[in-house]
C-alpha cells in the first residue's frame, strides 16, 4: 500500500537560495509529523507547498496516492493553521470557525450542528460570541485549529502553531494539541523551531537544514542516534570529538582514538573499518563525574573542572582534558551522591559507557 | 487641581478662539441687517436670496460634480496605489514610488496651481470642468493613499489565505474579508478625498475657466462687490456639507470593523 501523504523528490528556489533540495518524504495516517529545523531552513516552504499556496518547480505530491501537485489549496482537502493564527478580527469565535462549511454552502442547520461539535473540542462554548481580539493567545489558537479541522480536512497543516505563546501556556497547549489530535484523528504535520515541542508532540521527526531533510526518525531515535553532525548539535546538547577508527574490537565494537585523550572502545555502529575518520558525540548526560579512577568496563580520561553552572534541576559543568572543552549534566539525586560535589579547579575523572557513544561520518 | 484648571481654561480658549468666528458667521447669516454688526432679527431672506441667484447654483452645481468625480477616481486610484506600496514594500523601485506620490502632498498650492495651469495650456486644453477635475485628482491622490496605507499597515495578508485556504475564491474573499476591514480605511480616503476638493481654491482658482467656477471661487468673487450678508448665507451651507464629510471620515478612520 502507498503512503498517504507523499513528497517526492521536491525542488524549490527563491532566486539564488535553494531552499528545498530534492526533499522526498511520506507521512503515515493519523500521525503528527514534525518538520523541525532553524529558521530558514526550507520548512515552512515545504509547508506552503503541501498546502499549494507555493509551486514547486520539480517535484510531486501525492495524497492517497493520487496526484495532487497541480491543485488549488480549496481542492486538496489539506487544511492550515497559519503563524499567528490569521483569525478574521471582524468575525466572531462563531462565525470565524463557519467559515469554511458556509463557503461550502452548507445549510445554516448543519453549520450550527458543525461549529458546536467543534467548539466542544476545542472547549470554547462559552467564548463563541466573542471577537478574536477579547481572548487569550491560546484561545486564538485553538479557534484557528478548529476554523481549519471543521471541514474533516484529511490532512492539518501546521505552522509554528505555538510561536507566538510564553512558555506556561505553549506546555499546556501541547498538551491540548495532543488531546485534539487523539480525538479528531487527523494525520498533523507540525513545522516548528522548537526541538521540545517537536520531541513531545510527534510521531515522527524529519529535520531540516539549508533546504534538506537530514535524518527522520522517531523522538527517540533522532535523540540517541543523530546520522549528523547537524542533527546530533540542533537536537539536544553535545560535545564533539574528532577521532579517528583505531582498531575493531569485534564485530560490534571497535576503538577510537579521540584525539589527545586516549584510544576508547566504543559500540561501531556503522561497521567502519580500521584508520577510518570519525567525528564522535556525546551528550552531557551521559557522562558521569568521579572524583577518582572508576572502574576499568567505564571509559574515562582526567579532566580539570573550569566552569559549574546550576540550573535548579540539574548542574552544568564545564571541564577542560587537554584541549577539550567538554559540557557535562548532572542531576541532584542522593542516590547519586555517593562522592564530594565537586568544585572549582577540581581533578577529576570523566567517565561514559561505550554504548553512549554516537560516530559520526564526515561527508568527505 | 490647580493643573486642571489651566487644562480646562487652554482648552475652552483654544475652542472659542477656533470656532467664535464660525458661530458668528452662522449667526450673521440669519441676521436681517444688511451690514452685520447689528442684529436686526432673525430672517432667512439672505438664503431666499442666495437660492434666487442661478449663478451660485450653477457654482454648487459645479462644486458637488467636481468633487464627485475627483473623489471617485482619486479613491480608486489612491487605494491601488497603496495595495501596491504596501505589498512590494520592500522593493527599490517602490521607495521612489512612495516618493512621488508623497511629495505633492508637500508642494505649495500654488506651485501646484502654476505648474498644472502651464501644463494645461502647453497641451492646447481649453480650461473648465475638466481641466479641475483634472487637477484635483492630482492632489487628491495622495492623501488616498496615505490614509488607505495606514490602514493596510494592520492587515494581516495571511488571513487572505485562510479564506483561500477554508475554499473561499475572490468574490467571497473581497465581499466577506477585504470589504469590511478595508472599507472603512477607504471610505475615510475618499471623505478625505471629498472635503479636499469642496475646500479647494488656490488650484481651482489657476486651471479654472469659464463655466467651472465653484464655490470658493465665487465666495472669493463675491467678496469683490456683492453683499456681505449672501456670503455668509452660502458660507454657512458650503461649511455644512464640509463639516458633513469631514465628520463621516472622522467616523469611518476610527471605526474598528
Amino acid at each position: 500500500m502507498s503512503d498517504f501523504f507523499e513528497l517526492k523528490n521536491i525542488n524549490k528556489h527563491f532566486g539564488e537560495n535553494h531552499v528545498a533540495n530534492n526533499v522526498s518524504f511520506s507521512v503515515r495516517c493519523g500521525e503528527v509529523f514534525s518538520l523541525l529545523g532553524p529558521s530558514g531552513c526550507g520548512k515552512t516552504t515545504i509547508l506552503r507547498m503541501a498546502g499549494g499556496f507555493e509551486d514547486p518547480d520539480s517535484g510531486k505530491i501525492f495524497l492517497e496516492g493520487r496526484d495532487i501537485s497541480d491543485l488549488v489549496p480549496n481542492k486538496r482537502q489539506i487544511n492550515t493553521v497559519f503563524q499567528n493564527y490569521a483569525l478574521f478580527p471582524h468575525m466572531t469565535v462563531w462565525d470565524n470557525i463557519a467559515f469554511g462549511p458556509r463557503t461550502a454552502g452548507l445549510s445554516e442547520d448543519d453549520v450550527e450542528r458543525k461549529v458546536s461539535k467543534m467548539l466542544e473540542i476545542i472547549r470554547l462554548e462559552d467564548q463563541a460570541h466573542k471577537r478574536p481580539d477579547t481572548i487569550s493567545g491560546g484561545q486564538k489558537q485553538r479557534v484557528a485549529i478548529a476554523r481549519a479541522l471543521i471541514n474533516n480536512p484529511k490532512l492539518l497543516l501546521l505552522d509554528e502553531p505555538l510561536a507566538a505563546l510564553d512558555l506556561k501556556l505553549r506546555q499546556y497547549m501541547l498538551l491540548e494539541l495532543d488531546r485534539i489530535h487523539d480525538e479528531v484523528g487527523t494525520t498533523f504535520i507540525y513545522v516548528t523551531h522548537d526541538q521540545g515541542e517537536a520531541m513531545s508532540l510527534s510521531d515522527r521527526i524529519a529535520v531540516m537544514n539549508n533546504g534538506k531533510i537530514e535524518q527522520i526518525g522517531t523522538p527517540a531515535e533522532i535523540y540517541e542516534n543523530p546520522r549528523t553532525k547537524f542533527v546530533a548539535s540542533f537536537i539536544g546538547d553535545t560535545n564533539f570529538f574528532d577521532g579517528k577508527v583505531a582498531s575493531k574490537i569485534d564485530a560490534e565494537y571497535c576503538k577510537i582514538d579521540m584525539t589527545d585523550l586516549g584510544e576508547f572502545p566504543a559500540y561501531n555502529e556503522h561497521k567502519l573499518s580500521e584508520g577510518q575518520r570519525v567525528t564522535v558525540s556525546i551528550r552531557p548526560e551521559k557522562f558521569r563525574i568521579f572524583d577518582k579512577k572508576p572502574d576499568n568496563d567505564l571509559n574515562s580520561f582526567e579532566a580539570e573542572v573550569i566552569d559549574i553552572v546550576y540550573q535548579g534541576a540539574q548542574t552544568r559543568y564545564w571541564v577542560r582534558a587537554k584541549n577539550h572543552r567538554i559540557n557535562i549534566v548532572t542531576q541532584h539525586n542522593r542516590c547519586y551522591l555517593d562522592y564530594k560535589q565537586p568544585t572549582w579547579n577540581d581533578r577529576v575523572w570523566i567517565a561514559w559507557h561505550k554504548d553512549d557513544v554516537t560516530t559520526l561520518i564526515s561527508p568527505s | 487641581m490647580k493643573t486642571r484648571y489651566t487644562s480646562l481654561f487652554v482648552t475652552l480658549f483654544v475652542m472659542v478662539f477656533m470656532y467664535l468666528p464660525i458661530v458668528m458667521l452662522v449667526t450673521q447669516s440669519f441676521n436681517s441687517s444688511r451690514y452685520g454688526g447689528k442684529w436686526n432679527g432673525f430672517s432667512l431672506k439672505w438664503y431666499e436670496a442666495l437660492f434666487n441667484d442661478t449663478s451660485v447654483v450653477n457654482a454648487a452645481v459645479n462644486t458637488l460634480i467636481i468633487a464627485a468625480v475627483a473623489t471617485a477616481v482619486s479613491t480608486v486610484i489612491g487605494t491601488c496605489a497603496a495595495w501596491v506600496l504596501h505589498l512590494y514594500k520592500k522593493s527599490k523601485l517602490q521607495s521612489a514610488h512612495y516618493l512621488l506620490v508623497f511629495i505633492p502632498l508637500g508642494v505649495p498650492d500654488i506651485l501646484m496651481g502654476i505648474s498644472l495651469l502651464l501644463m494645461f495650456v502647453s497641451l492646447g486644453m481649453n480650461l473648465g470642468l475638466l481641466t479641475v477635475i483634472l487637477a484635483h485628482i492630482t492632489f487628491c491622490i495622495g492623501f488616498v493613499t496615505f490614509t488607505v496605507l495606514a490602514r493596510l499597515q494592520d492587515f494581516d495578508f495571511n488571513i487572505i489565505h485562510a479564506a483561500q485556504d477554508l475554499g473561499a475564491g475572490w468574490g467571497r474573499i473581497v465581499w466577506k474579508i477585504l470589504i469590511p476591514l478595508l472599507g472603512p480605511g477607504i471610505a475615510a480616503g475618499a471623505m478625505m478625498a471629498f472635503t479636499l476638493s469642496m475646500d479647494d481654491f488656490v488650484v481651482t482658482f489657476f486651471v479654472g475657466g469659464p463655466g467651472s467656477t465653484t464655490l470658493p471661487v465665487k465666495v472669493y468673487s463675491m467678496m469683490k462687490h456683492g453683499p456681505p450678508a449672501i456670503i455668509n448665507a452660502l458660507s454657512v451651507i458650503f461649511m455644512a456639507l464640509t463639516f458633513t464629510a469631514a465628520i463621516a471620515g472622522q467616523f469611518f478612520t476610527h471605526k474598528k470593523y
